[in-house]
């Protein structure tokens, strides 16, 4: 509870700011009168409504658990029963009120159900009432599958969170449209594709470990019928919201940050990390000094690192083939997915590249070795690269044969830019703090009058780093000096920005943007005075204008063409009406 | 593709590789430490090798017996693996500091390792050198013995 108030003392001042900021702003705007009070009283009212339903849930909870039987720790004679009949007492008729009060209000006035607050609290309200259900349902689950000894919490927790989470669903679905239902969905799913993952990786491992080291499954920890509980709670959310959902909603900039860095780029990442503490702990028992006499001892973790590898590929495969990146076809998307695996497993290696200078200050440092072994940490230096270079190279490789096929093409690609630019970025900021930490070491000895083998030993780490990123921008640096000497093709020198006002026609702002290079936003005129859009008509007019800033207005028979000035000068030249070709005279770029 | 990038990549495998040989075959050929009971290191690193290896009695010997340690040791916690390096020694008559840095590691991770430095004072001995003060990772045992300069 605590953390709840904690949470919404935060939240009023911030949303209030924000509020205000946002009032400020519309006043430019011929709004009506009393917007910038119906902004704040939203605010107020939606997070009213979530704070009375968050408490009058917990009441209602904690006196079913009761009534199913559950064993409360009432100290101080019964404050948890007194403060959970409060709750319900106080919050369910303080919510029926709300709630009627805010049904009324949608229905007298259709632009409260499409305002941000509206679909911020449902988002939220949903997602909260899910994540609650699902401890719950993960408990009932626990004690089906005998992992845990019946307790009314579960159920209860289940039953009336449960019902917070449909309820809030069924309105989510009847009143946000696609586009601002985005947000819950894709939340949901990550909620259930994590918990989803956890539940496998447990389920895995101890199946693993009940193989190979003989340990008892139903026995007094039950690990497996929880590990169970867990993943059937995740899959089953993550069926609902991805499968069901979200997998099919419009594939929005949000729809891809969540399938590219986090399906793609979390799986691969949890299972690259997951398979080198496999393959580094074969090693190190094949060929290094082992850290316990047995296998069982040495092997402990190897169960769980090797099913979150499996996990982890299978979320990066899955991931994958729901981006059908596979198609034919060098399309933007598909160089976002090469550039990214390429990248994780670039990190994997230059981490090698490091842990193998780690490894020679170690092996020139000679101490009293007591079961650290520089071995170990060689294997570390060679699990590492055995891991990240095929990774990297595979995809990289693929790289290099579409510049070969293309140059012109790949080396303009906003991504590989991008993925040179980050490049340089990260290992920049990552080289100047390695550097501070070698510094501050050396300093450390020098001011203490002891500098021996031992602060070059203690600078390993961050010398390590240094060569890592030496070596990344190297190698980088030479790609990105290679690319420029690519001779590209001459581009016709086109305006710095347009406005086009006319008919809504989502492929001429494709067409202008791709031809000319500029900036372009298209108004819909709503006086049905605009003739149909010809792409070629507008490429030629924009042709004359280069590095200027435009307004194009379709008229019945004419462009208008406007040289404007964004800063709020006047325009320096009105080039004049030039006739539209219309229909006719081109082709028509209807609204779609 | 004239294959400067090439170049590099193939330095960097080149020195990688070069590095990574070194640094096997001077871990391979490197012998274990003669550590010499005559000296104040010594003593203190055949003292936490000794606790490393279990060897209580060994330890004990070491200790300055008016510190009142006695066998088993209590509450000592000691990592899975460790690596000790001498970063200096001052004698004074009959006494000495020794600083060492300590690495310690546990469980089988890839970076679980953490170092943190140590000093330890001495006294002369007969014809070595015994621990006394507030000794890592014993530091107290009951019988405190304050130093006077």
């Amino acid at each position: 509870m605590s953390v709840v108030f904690s949470l919404l003392s935060l939240a009023v001042p911030i949303g209030l700011v924000v509020l205000i900021v946002m009032a400020f702003r519309r006043r430019g705007a011929a709004s009506a009168p009393g917007t910038e009070a119906r902004g704040v009283r939203r605010f107020f009212q939606y997070l009213l409504l979530f704070a009375l339903i968050v408490v009058a849930a917990i009441g209602l909870s904690d006196l079913l658990a009761r009534a199913f039987g559950a064993e409360r720790g009432d100290y101080g004679g019964g404050s948890g029963l007194a403060q959970s009949l409060a709750f319900v007492l106080v919050g369910v008729p303080l919510v029926a009120l709300l709630a009627w009060w805010t049904r009324r209000a949608h229905r007298d006035d259709p632009t409260e159900g499409s305002s941000v607050m509206y679909a911020v609290y449902v988002t939220l309200a949903t997602l909260t009432g899910l994540a609650v259900a699902m401890v719950g349902l993960a408990d009932v689950l626990a004690m089906a599958f005998q992992a845990k000894d019946f307790d009314g919490g579960g159920p209860a927790t289940l039953l009336v969170w449960g019902g917070v989470w449909a309820f809030h669903w069924w309105l989510a679905r009847r009143t946000l449209d696609p586009i601002r239902s985005a947000p819950h969905l894709l939340l949901g799913s990550l909620i259930g594709l994590g918990t989803a993952l956890v539940g496998f990786v447990a389920v895995l491992a101890s199946a693993l470990e009940m193989l190979l080291f003989t340990e008892t499954v139903f026995g007094a920890s039950g690990r497996l019928g929880g590990a169970a509980a867990i993943f059937v709670t995740g899959a089953l959310v993550w069926m609902w919201y991805w499968v069901r959902s979200a997998s099919r909603a419009p594939h929005s900039a949000l729809w891809f940050a969540y399938v590219l860095p986090i399906g793609v780029g979390g799986g691969l990442l949890t299972a690259i990390v997951a398979a080198s503490v496999v393959l580094w702990q074969l090693l190190v028992w094949l060929l290094g000094d082992p850290s316990g006499p047995t296998a069982a001892q040495h092997f402990e973790s190897t169960p769980t690192a090797a099913a979150a590898a499996i996990g982890g590929a299978l979320v990066w495969w899955y991931h994958r083939a729901v981006l059908s990146v596979a198609q034919a076809g060098r399309t933007e998307l598909r160089r976002v997915y090469e550039y990214l695996v390429a990248a994780i497993g670039l990190v994997a290696a230059a981490s090698g590249v490091g842990m193998v200078l780690v490894a020679a200050i170690e092996s020139f440092t000679p101490g009293l070795d007591l079961g650290m072994s520089v071995v170990n940490t060689l294997l570390g230096a060679l699990t590492l690269l055995l891991v990240g270079v095929p990774v990297w190279w595979v995809f990289w490789s693929g790289i290099r044969r579409a510049v070969a096929a293309d140059a012109p093409e790949e080396i303009v690609s906003p991504t590989r830019r991008i993925y040179l630019m980050l490049l340089f970025g990260l290992a920049g900021v990552a080289a100047v703090i390695s550097l501070i930490v070698v510094v501050f070491v050396l300093l450390q000895d020098v001011i203490e009058g002891r500098v021996s083998g031992e602060t070059f030993r203690a600078m390993r780490y961050g010398l390590g780093v240094l060569v890592a990123t030496a070596a990344v921008s190297a190698y980088h640096g030479a790609v990105y000096r290679q690319d420029r000497q690519i001779a590209l093709p001459e581009r016709p020198a086109g305006p710095r920005s347009v406005v086009l006002v006319g008919q809504s026609s989502p492929e001429l702002v494709r067409l202008v943007e791709h031809e000319t290079g500029a900036h372009a936003d298209l108004w819909t005129r709503v006086d049905g005075a605009a003739a149909p859009w010809s792409g070629d008509a507008v490429l030629a007019v924009l042709a004359g204008h280069p590095d200027e800033d435009l307004l194009v207005i379709s008229e019945r028979d004419v462009l208008r063409i406007v040289v404007v000035d964004p800063s709020g000068q006047p325009p320096r030249t009105v080039t004049g009406d030039i006739p539209s070709p219309g229909p006719a005279g081109g082709t028509p770029w209807q609204s779609s | 593709m004239k294959a400067r990038p090439n170049v590099v990549l193939l330095v960097v495998a080149g020195l990688v590789l070069v590095l990574a040989v070194i640094a096997a075959l001077v871990s391979a050929s490197r012998g274990e430490l003669d550590l010499d009971p005559a000296t104040p290191d010594g003593t203190v690193q055949l003292y936490i090798k000794a606790l490393y290896e279990g060897d209580e009695d060994a330890a004990l010997a070491l200790l300055d017996p008016e510190l009142g340690c006695e066998e088993p040791f209590q509450q000592l916690y000691l990592s899975e693996s460790a690596r000790v390096g001498v970063l200096e020694t001052e004698m004074d008559g009959d006494t000495a500091t020794v600083v060492i840095e300590v690495e310690e590691e546990s469980g089988a991770g890839l970076f679980e390792s953490w170092s943190h430095r140590e000093t330890f004072e001495l006294i002369a001995a007969g014809d070595g050198w015994l621990i006394t003060g507030e000794p890592w990772p014993v530091y107290y045992c009951g019988n405190e013995k304050v130093l006077v300069d």
